[in-house]
């Protein structure tokens, strides 16, 4: 366990390093003329000097290198080009936005996986597992940004029962509940489909077929043999499903309009805005390396057996 | 001791084809009685048929005609140019299929390398080449996608290697631990103690015995690609306008929504179809061929 901790936590400095060093080699080879976007298409030799000597550009290529780590480490994601104001600043605006639908999606899916997993397993066969197991294959399978439409189309256009953009002004929960359902659901499937097979698993373990040939109530059975034992695969991959979540995170964002650190991204993408871009994913790289450090740590809580 | 396959020629010891038969035969027969399995491969050939042969029939996908935008011209109407709906729809399956293939083989080709040298030589190759697989793992594949793309300008090439490169580390895990396990066998021991060369062994006696159950898993996974690629298309980051891709098509459909849900629909409708087909259709493969990921 020790041992595992420290190996990620060794990978986690080349990982964020890695990735520092391919933005600044994409900056260097991208065709965009940073000091036309910056200038327009009627910039004057003098003019196009000082703002490259203010941007640092005129240096050799390895200062510029020397340049942009050193300000990495001290928090310096680099100025938006589009809107003028340091990338850090705008993450940390963001931030709020994306933590609040992250924390609400992640509630959701709980509610929903847990549930569904452990009814499905009681009832296996029935109509309610036939079911759950299909909603389970287009939630794993189907694209966010397209489920999303859809919830906007049904929910917000045609029944017109929840707003379908933006946070609201002050944001409120009544903006929040689409694109946590939406982001909800999707992430509930896989948790929901481990959940109801390792709990049969259980149920068909020969400690379970013993308490009910000892007269155990089959309820009895589901909730100690089957229900506190499966758990444990369930919270494992409820834990790898985080790191995904912050994926779909980004296409639910953009599909609603919510402004957090995905739309940010789109923005970027969309304006040709490097510093944005290469701000936004930096950012989101320390948070899929963070989670799945957290979640191995979390295993160990989790299952003693791992704990050594 | 026993010692498996005509030993005595020195040269021919090499894959058991009656167990790879018996692999092929048995897992397709309990395939067939898999209905959602079936049913989802039979969706993927009428859109692969439809794909192909399609634009014999249809407009041209990115014939602007201004005089009849967002009318109900043809199968499914015509876009805010005038483009007609269902030859972008037909355009962005080609897109899909080409870069779920692309993507797929490529990413097996790099994991069958690494894979491979990670499990026949062990020690500090195996070490270095698992950490890699993990670092690469650690990403959302969306991200990933849009770091390689931003480093090396979007276009239906730089997606598929940028989704090939993500989806690599789990395949190259699975040949690993099948390669674990080959050389194992007496076979590869008796080649190995007759003193050929690593290459000759792996070419000859390991690779034909580890590929064929992870080909058939990435068989599987090719909707999660489509899937990968409609969203880096969406996102902007993918394949760029003029050309169709049901992700951008979405994504420029969207602002149409209330008045023309059509433009978002089509494609949207076709891709989740294609998604939860090949979905069956990766369970159903999991099951019948007894492959765990």
């Amino acid at each position: 366990m020790f041992r595992q901790v420290l190996r990620r936590l060794s990978t986690l400095p080349i990982v964020l390093v890695g990735v520092a060093i391919a933005l600044f080699v994409s900056s260097q080879v991208l065709p965009t003329d940073v000091v036309r976007l910056i200038a327009g298409d009627s910039v004057t030799p003098e003019l196009r000097a000082a703002i490259e000597a203010r941007l640092g550009l005129d240096q050799p290529i390895w200062v510029q290198f020397w340049n942009y780590m050193g300000r990495l480490l001290r928090g310096d994601l680099g100025t938006s080009i589009r809107f003028q104001l340091p990338v850090s600043q705008l993450v940390a605006d963001a931030l709020p936005a994306s933590l609040t639908l992250f924390g609400a999606a992640a509630v959701v899916a709980v509610l929903i996986a847990f549930p569904v997993g452990v009814l499905a397993a009681r009832f296996r066969g029935s109509w309610f597992d036939v079911l759950s197991r299909g909603l389970v294959v287009v939630g794993i399978s189907s694209p966010p940004f397209f489920l999303g439409l859809l919830a906007i189309l049904w929910f917000g256009l045609y029944l017109g029962w929840f707003p379908v953009s933006g946070r609201g002004d002050p944001p409120d929960l009544y903006h929040l509940v689409l694109p946590a359902l939406v982001l909800g659901f999707r992430e509930a499937g896989s948790t929901t489909r481990v959940l109801r097979a390792s709990i049969l698993d259980e149920l068909s373990s020969e400690q379970a077929r013993a308490a009910r040939a000892r007269g155990m109530t089959r309820r009895y059975v589901l909730m100690k043999n089957g229900v506190r034992n499966g758990l444990i695969p369930a919270v494992t991959d409820f834990g790898t499903t985080m790191t995904e979540l912050a994926g779909a995170l980004i296409l639910i964002e953009i599909v609603f309009g919510w402004p957090g650190i995905g739309n940010l991204l789109y923005i970027g993408v969309r304006w040709n805005d490097f510093p944005l871009v290469s701000g936004t994913v930096l950012f989101l790289v320390l948070y899929a390396v963070a989670a799945n450090l957290i979640v191995d740590l979390l295993y160990g809580v989790i299952d003693p057996r791992l704990r050594g | 001791m026993t010692i498996e396959g005509p030993v005595t020629s020195g040269i021919r010891v090499k894959t058991d084809p009656a167990a790879t038969k018996k692999f092929l035969s048995g897992g397709r027969r309990r395939f067939a009685q898999n209905l959602p399995g079936v049913v989802g491969l039979a969706v993927i050939v009428v859109i692969l048929i439809v794909a192909i042969f399609g634009p014999l029939f249809t407009l041209d996908p990115n014939r602007v005609d201004m005089t009849h935008t967002l009318s109900s011209d043809g199968i499914a109407g015509t876009d805010a140019l005038g483009r007609d709906l269902f030859a972008r729809v037909v355009e962005g399956a080609r897109v899909a299929l080409f870069v779920s293939v692309l993507a797929t083989v490529l990413g097996l080709l790099m994991a069958m390398v690494l894979g491979v040298a990670a499990g026949y030589f062990g020690g500090i190759v195996d070490e270095i080449l698992s950490r890699v697989f993990d670092v690469i793992l650690t990403f959302p594949m969306i991200l990933l996608g849009v770091l390689i793309v931003i480093s090396i300008g979007p276009s239906l090439t730089t997606v598929a290697i940028a989704i090939s490169i993500a989806i690599m580390p789990r395949y190259g895990r699975q040949f690993r631990a099948q390669t674990l396990s080959c050389i194992q066998r007496e076979y590869v021991q008796a080649v190995r103690a007759q003193g050929y060369s690593s290459l000759r062994i792996i070419l000859r006696h390991v690779l034909p015995n580890v590929w064929l159950p992870v080909v058939v898993l990435a068989a599987g996974n090719m909707g999660k690609v489509a899937v990968s690629e409609a969203s880096l298309s969406y996102l902007g980051a993918g394949v760029q306008a003029p050309n169709a891709s049901w992700g951008n098509m979405i994504s420029e459909g969207q602002a149409y929504l209330q008045t023309n849900p059509g433009l978002v629909l089509w494609p949207g409708l076709v891709l989740l179809a294609l998604a939860v087909s090949f979905s069956f259709v990766g369970d159903a493969l999991r099951d019948a061929f007894d492959l765990t990921e």
